[in-house]
């Protein structure tokens, strides 16, 4: 109901004379064709409620970026963000606050209670926190006071933000902060759209594509510092090009304030900012003196030998990963940026702001790429460059001219497709990082086929990962007709499927594909950390998996402790004790199909397996 | 051939590769995908946006791997594509006739049967469309439903569009094209039924339910006689249709299960929906209908078994077929549920 109320306010904001009218007409049309579907489906009702209404959103995003009859401005933009945002707070709040989150509200509420900063007390009394989370314990990392105080590694800037929302309601007040500042973000963005010089309708077009889809629709309506973040770092743009120290130093103060990892945006944006380059001390030397204060340490829980350089191998990892990992990629969790990415190689002929923007993150990026946890840890995709997001839409509406009617409907669909998964199952925005995505996941759910293996994965580096990376580059210098992406993508689809039909080289056991009959998975879900071990499926004495295999030899990389005996497809295989380390196991498929591993006697960890 | 015309060709094509075969409506999806693509061409400017169908419709191909979902889901993407073309595209008589053409090869052609009565009635729904002063999206979608709902066996009944046609070309009625759209959006939804849609509509709701637990019967009780039936445990209904009683008209007595009466209206002919004999039959769909799905497509029918309470408690019923019926009426008492 609540949602029907703010799609009848919403063409109110944009909309006038006879497009007014048409567009209620729709309305009613389009609750007359969703009444008879609703009586027809077998799916998630909330699903379908939730995809429903991303679809009118698209339709309306639609006629706003083709109609003449529009009124527009970036406090209109503000206020769609705003009527979509209140949507969003209860949709995320179907499942407790999840990752850093429950920290900020603790953090919030313990200066609020207690004027502190010390979790110690929150910890041992969760029972009255707004968090509705009772499990929750210092986190891996957090410091220790000297007298046995408890704070949250995470800064305290953002617990301070959301003091007045809390105490006007709560969590929900607190999520609401956070939803002002994804109000206030977008209205910046559309502020600095103008000001580099994109024109009305392109900005109109590529609005929705900003304000309504991942990332930033992940995030406006969580309790995680990367949509203020955002606004801060637009702000401090506009404030930079503007010359305006009033707007662009507060701007960045609150940066970095937020998170010291902010700092290596900062501090560049800073030099270049600056005549003067001591005035740089003051963004360093200010939020330093602050995170010293509270931690007893300048770099908090950091250390400077993370600045340290990485491998190669690692930074090509990160950089490929963030551009096209099917969990945690550009190309699958955010496709429009990719028209961003793809500005880059247009250099000369972007705007300023643009430039301006991705010259400051530079090193950001460049000490994100070789670190472990680039795709974000536990938390919705993108997190660590949400804050960058604002410039590559710039980067995005720069191309957009030169961009084909059938790549912009491509996108919109892939994009409706995220929101609508993104919105209606909020929990699954946070992925173990095991080397699937949630499309593969689900397609190999249903079909107890691999499909996970055709989405590339820089987690777990697969074949795809590689063939992802030339077909991107491929796009990014190829301008695609739009007569072309229909086909293409059927085409794909095609391939996909008849691809799906041979059973797999590789079989990774905890996948989704594997037809688990009992055990469990190893390390559990909600380790810390846990895409950095080495994972698996645990089965314990008559627990047994189900896979799909080719007939021939195979390599199984399997831990059993205390040794076990094994049955492959009924032939018998016993294992000495490895203790902690896998080893190789020669196994014999003995036909194609699908193939029962169950375990005899003891208990062992399968990691994978390989054809030979 | 134009570049527009070759993509569709070549994701039609696709389809083919991608569509399973596990009903004529899977079968049929290359011709689906292709009418969309060349309906696509219609809506000019918007063809990008309205093709993307294609690739949905394969996406939907793969991912649902039972039948009422995946059908369901190719109909909401059709209709969607079919509608959304049909309000942007610039109409005049050649773009709505082909609107019409491709929407009644969706509603009535699969599987493609009676192929002359079948072009009369497209013959009948041009006519319709004709007949308006202007071509319009209401104009189309009206074709559409009087075309649907054109019995075509028999012949004679064919002439209902050309009626309809004369009607409208008296009234000229103007629509605002979102109706028109909204119309034809709804009858496309259930093309893969669309059987059902035109001679059992309430039966629609049928569809999604799951498969009820049934325990199996199967017998035929000729005029007069009858038969003692131990209830199965936890089962609470019986499941009874009529043979070679299409003419039988609402209320008529066809048995009993002990007292309590079973009459035309309870239960129909199993077979008096489908597409040959709906016209001629003179049975209502029963009251609390249990049938199952039978086909796909225009053939789509859904048999005229009934729900009917067992009394409460019962460990044996006895059921009679009624006396008086014709000699070849049968009562089918199909299974306990």
């Amino acid at each position: 109901m609540i949602a029907a109320l703010i799609f009848l306010l919403l063409p109110l904001v944009v909309f006038r004379g006879r497009l007014l009218l048409r567009w209620y007409g729709f309305e009613l049309a389009s609750y007359g064709f969703a009444f008879v579907v609703r009586r027809q489906l077998t799916i998630d009702p909330y699903f379908a409620v939730v995809l429903f209404f991303t679809l009118k959103l698209a339709a309306f995003a639609l006629v706003l970026a083709n109609a003449k009859e529009v009124k527009w401005s970036a406090n209109r933009a503000a206020l769609i963000a705003a009527l979509i945002y209140a949507l969003l707070v209860p949709a995320m709040l179907r499942t407790s606050i999840d990752g850093d989150e429950p920290y900020y509200l603790l953090a919030t509420e313990s200066l609020i209670h207690d004027r502190d900063l010390d979790l110690a007390n929150q910890y041992r009394d969760l029972a009255h926190s707004q968090t509705g989370r009772t499990d929750l314990g210092p986190q891996l990392g957090d410091p220790i006071g000297p007298h046995g105080e408890r704070p949250s590694r995470h800064e305290p800037f953002l617990a301070l933000l959301l003091i007045p929302g809390y105490l006007l309601g709560g969590l929900r007040g607190a999520i609401a902060t956070v939803v002002l500042f994804g109000v206030l973000l977008v209205r910046s963005t559309v502020r600095m759209l103008e000001d580099e010089g994109i024109d009305d309708g392109t900005i109109r077009a590529v609005f929705p594509f900003f304000a309504f889809a991942p990332p930033v629709l992940f995030y406006a309506a969580r309790i995680w510092p990367e949509v203020p973040g955002a606004f801060f770092f637009v702000e401090a743009l506009r404030g930079v090009r503007q010359r305006r120290p009033k707007r662009w130093l507060p701007a960045l103060l609150g940066l970095v304030l937020l998170k010291l990892r902010f700092l290596l945006v900062g501090a560049p944006l800073a030099a270049m900012a600056f005549r003067r380059k001591r005035m740089l001390l003051i963004v360093v030397a200010i939020p330093a003196a602050i995170v010293f204060f509270i931690s007893g340490s300048v770099t908090n829980v950091h250390h400077w030998r993370e600045l340290l350089p990485y491998a190669p191998k690692n930074y090509l990892a990160g950089l490929c990963g963030l551009l096209v990992d099917g969990a945690a990629g550009i190309a699958f969790q955010a496709p429009f940026y990719l028209l961003g990415i793809a500005a880059l190689f247009r250099w000369r002929r972007t705007p300023e702001g643009f430039r301006l923007g991705m010259i400051a993150a530079a090193l950001y990026i460049l000490y994100l790429l070789p670190r472990s946890e680039w795709h974000g840890g536990w938390s919705p995709p993108l997190r660590y460059i949400v804050f960058l997001m604002p410039v590559l839409a710039l980067g995005a509406a720069a191309m957009w001219e030169r961009l084909s009617a059938g790549v912009v409907a491509l996108l919109s669909l892939w994009t409706i497709g995220l929101v609508a998964h993104g919105v209606a199952f909020p929990w699954r925005l946070f992925h173990i990082a095991n080397g699937e995505s949630e499309m593969g996941e689900w397609l190999s759910m249903h079909t107890h086929v691999d499909y996970s293996r055709f989405f590339p994965s820089f987690i777990r580096i697969n074949e795809a990962a590689w063939i992802g990376v030339a077909v991107l580059l491929v796009l990014l210098f190829v301008r695609l007709r739009s007569e072309f992406v229909a086909p293409l993508a059927t085409i794909a689809v095609a391939a996909l499927a008849f691809a799906a039909t041979r059973p797999p080289t590789h079989v990774e056991f905890e996948d989704a594909h594997v037809e688990h009959l009992g055990g469990e998975l190893y390390p559990p879900e909600y380790t810390v950390a846990r895409f950095s071990y080495r994972g698996g499926w645990l089965l314990r004495e008559g627990e047994a998996l189900a896979v799909n295999a080719r007939r021939g030899s195979w390599t199984m990389q399997i831990r059993a402790p205390q040794g076990a005996a094994i049955d492959v497809g009924g032939r018998g295989y016993s294992l000495r004790p490895t203790g902690e380390e896998y080893v190789k196991l020669r196994v014999e498929v003995p036909r194609e199909g699908r193939v029962v591993v169950r375990v005899v006697a003891g208990g062992v960890i399968l990691d994978r397996m390989d054809r030979d | 051939m134009s570049l527009p015309v070759a993509s569709s060709l070549a994701a039609a094509a696709a389809l083919f590769a991608v569509a399973p075969q596990a009903t004529p409506i899977d079968r049929a999806l290359p011709l689906v995908g292709l009418l969309l693509a060349l309906l696509a061409l219609l809506a000019e400017r918007w063809w990008a946006a309205v093709v993307m169908a294609l690739p949905l419709l394969a996406l939907a191909a793969i991912s649902f791997s039972d039948d009422y979902s995946r059908l369901l889901a190719y109909g909401v993407i059709t209709a969607i594509a079919f509608a959304a073309a049909l309000y942007v595209a610039p109409l005049d008589r050649w773009r709505a006739s082909a609107f019409v053409i491709a929407g009644v090869l969706l509603l009535r052609w699969i599987p493609p049967r009676h192929v002359v009565r079948e072009l009369v009635v497209m013959a009948g729904a041009l006519a319709i469309l004709h007949a308006f002063r202007r071509p319009s999206a209401f104009a189309v979608a009206l074709a559409l439903l009087i075309a649907l709902f054109t019995p075509g066996v028999p012949m004679r009944t064919a002439v209902l569009p050309f009626l309809v046609a004369a009607i409208v070309f008296v009234v000229r009625p103007r629509v605002p094209a979102i109706v028109g759209a909204l119309l034809a959006a709804l009858l496309l939804l259930f093309f893969p039924w669309s059987g059902v849609l035109a001679r059992a509509t309430p039966l629609l709701r049928l569809l999604p339910r799951p498969e009820a637990r049934r325990h199996g019967v199967n017998i035929a009780l000729a005029p007069g006689e009858s038969t003692t039936l131990e209830v199965p445990w936890n089962m609470r209904w019986l499941i009874v249709s009529a043979s070679n009683a299409s003419r039988m008209k609402r209320g008529e007595l066809l048995g009993r299960i002990d007292d309590q009466p079973i009459r035309i209206g309870d239960v129909a002919d199993w077979g008096a929906r489908r597409r040959e004999h709906s016209y001629q039959s003179r049975n209502p769909l029963p009251r609390d209908p249990a049938g199952k799905l039978r086909a796909y497509g225009y053939d789509a029918w859904i048999d005229g078994a009934g729900r009917i309470a067992l009394p409460a408690g019962a460990q044996h019923i006895t059921v009679t077929a009624d006396g008086a019926l014709d000699k070849e009426v049968r009562l089918q008492i199909e299974a306990f549920q």
